[in-house]
């Protein structure tokens, strides 16, 4: 009995450790997002904000990526937001927030592919996506460019592997988490992103062959 | 043969994607969500203070109301000392009229015996001390006695009767200055009393009269 309870601990804790997400600094001493949620689900708005404050960048991205339009990435974060907010009552530290975190992000996502079937493949992002005004022309040009290419390449990329890819990339998430997201089978989540990758890496390559 | 591995994290495409990948979400939205989020754990709360505040309200009023109901049974204090002590003289008599009523319900039954006693001829000068001791008494407590017996008298259903004591009560059972100006009016107020059945009363108005009226004669009784 106790070796179950000392298990199910340990199987909370792992869970609700933080992501290794390579371009998020290491916060230690910082209360992990399971914790938070839990102090959010009592009451504590403030770890609700710690919380959002993590995450609603790479969300953000995520949805922008995806979506292709910043209205309705917009849209979509609230309403991801939203559900949070209103699973927070219910919330158990089942897994791990991120993957409940872009679960929540994703299931949003086609539902909005469902109501609006006027989204298709070619999505086209805004250019003032990328405007930055605070670098120099040369500098400008060259990251026009590069965002041009990867733009591009994303375009090209099926929904499905496009999805596995950004959750990689912006959620941190494992393939196995993928798995869990999109609900497919690991071997499905670790082809897509496979093929992803390799077709951004030959999109980013190609203009300096030439 | 490039890993597994190695085909999910090309540093290239990762570092490209970073990059590229540089936005933050619009502060006005991070204000809307941040402010659903307090709103609604607000509203849990609140839901609580939508039947807190009728409840306290109701509180509130139900103790006002106690309140002043408990003031108003206050009202009947008297303002002044001279009225608290009118008062308290007022108890005072009643409390000892009634311990009166009760001496004398408790000698009741020998009641009749003592009063005949000094008419005896030839009793005992035992037995008249006593009559004199109870005839001394009975004259001290005559007017307590006689409230006494008109009550007792309303109690049996004798209201004719206690009608005409609560008369009597303006004179406190005795014949008044005005009935004794004249050994007349005193002898018809010692009728009335007669009449009322006031028996001890009317003798010692009778023996009062003769003692100030030595010659008056009581008329014979008409038979």
């Amino acid at each position: 009995m106790a070796a179950n309870a000392q298990t199910v601990s340990n199987s909370i804790t792992a869970l609700c450790s933080e992501p290794t997400l390579a371009y998020i600094p290491a916060m230690a001493h910082t209360p992990d997002d399971c914790a938070l949620m839990l102090r959010y689900r009592d009451g504590d708005v403030a770890a609700f904000e710690v919380l959002y404050k993590r995450h609603k960048d790479a969300i953000y991205r995520y949805l922008l990526r995806l979506c292709g339009h910043r209205d309705a990435a917009e849209d979509i974060f609230q309403e991801v937001w939203g559900n949070i907010v209103k699973a927070r009552k219910s919330y158990r530290p089942t897994a791990k927030f991120t993957t409940f975190l872009y679960r929540v992000a994703h299931n949003c996502f086609i539902d909005h592919l469902r109501r609006n079937k006027r989204h298709s493949n070619n999505t086209a992002l805004d250019p003032e996506l990328f405007s930055d005004p605070g670098e120099t022309l040369e500098y400008a040009a060259e990251r026009a460019l590069a965002r041009e290419r990867l733009e591009q390449a994303l375009k090209t990329l099926p929904d499905e592997q496009r999805d596995a890819f950004l959750l990689h990339e912006e959620g941190g998430l494992t393939v196995d988490q993928i798995a869990t997201v999109t609900g497919c089978n690991r071997e499905t989540a670790k082809s897509r992103l496979r093929y992803a990758v390799n077709k951004l890496r030959v999109a980013i390559d190609e203009p300096a062959e030439q | 043969m490039m890993t597994s591995k190695a085909n999910d994290n090309d540093p290239r495409v990762s570092d490209a994607y970073r990059e590229l990948a540089t936005e933050k979400s619009p502060p006005e939205l991070d204000a809307t969500i941040l402010k659903m989020a307090a709103g609604d754990v607000r509203t849990r709360y609140g839901l609580a203070r939508g039947w807190l505040r009728p409840v306290a309200w109701a509180a509130t009023i139900g103790l006002s109301l106690a309140f002043v109901l408990e003031i108003s049974q206050y009202t009947d204090v008297p303002a002044t000392p001279e009225l608290a002590a009118e008062r308290l003289e007022a108890a005072k008599s009643k409390d000892e009229d009634l311990a009166n009523q009760e001496l004398h319900k408790r000698s009741d039954a020998p009641a009749p015996a003592k009063a005949l006693a000094p008419r005896i001829e030839g009793a005992s000068p035992a037995a008249m001390e006593s009559a004199a001791l109870i005839q001394d008494f009975e004259t001290d407590n005559a007017s307590v006695l006689q409230e006494a017996e008109a009550q007792m008298r309303m109690d049996t259903g004798e209201a004719r009767s206690a009608a005409s004591f609560a008369e009597k009560k303006e004179w406190n059972g005795h014949c008044d200055a005005v009935a004794r100006a004249s050994a007349e009016s005193w002898y018809e107020c010692i009728e009335r009393l007669r009449d009322e059945r006031l028996t001890d009363a009317a003798r010692q108005e009778l023996d009062a009269l003769l003692v100030e009226f030595p010659d008056f004669r009581e008329p014979a009784p008409d038979r």
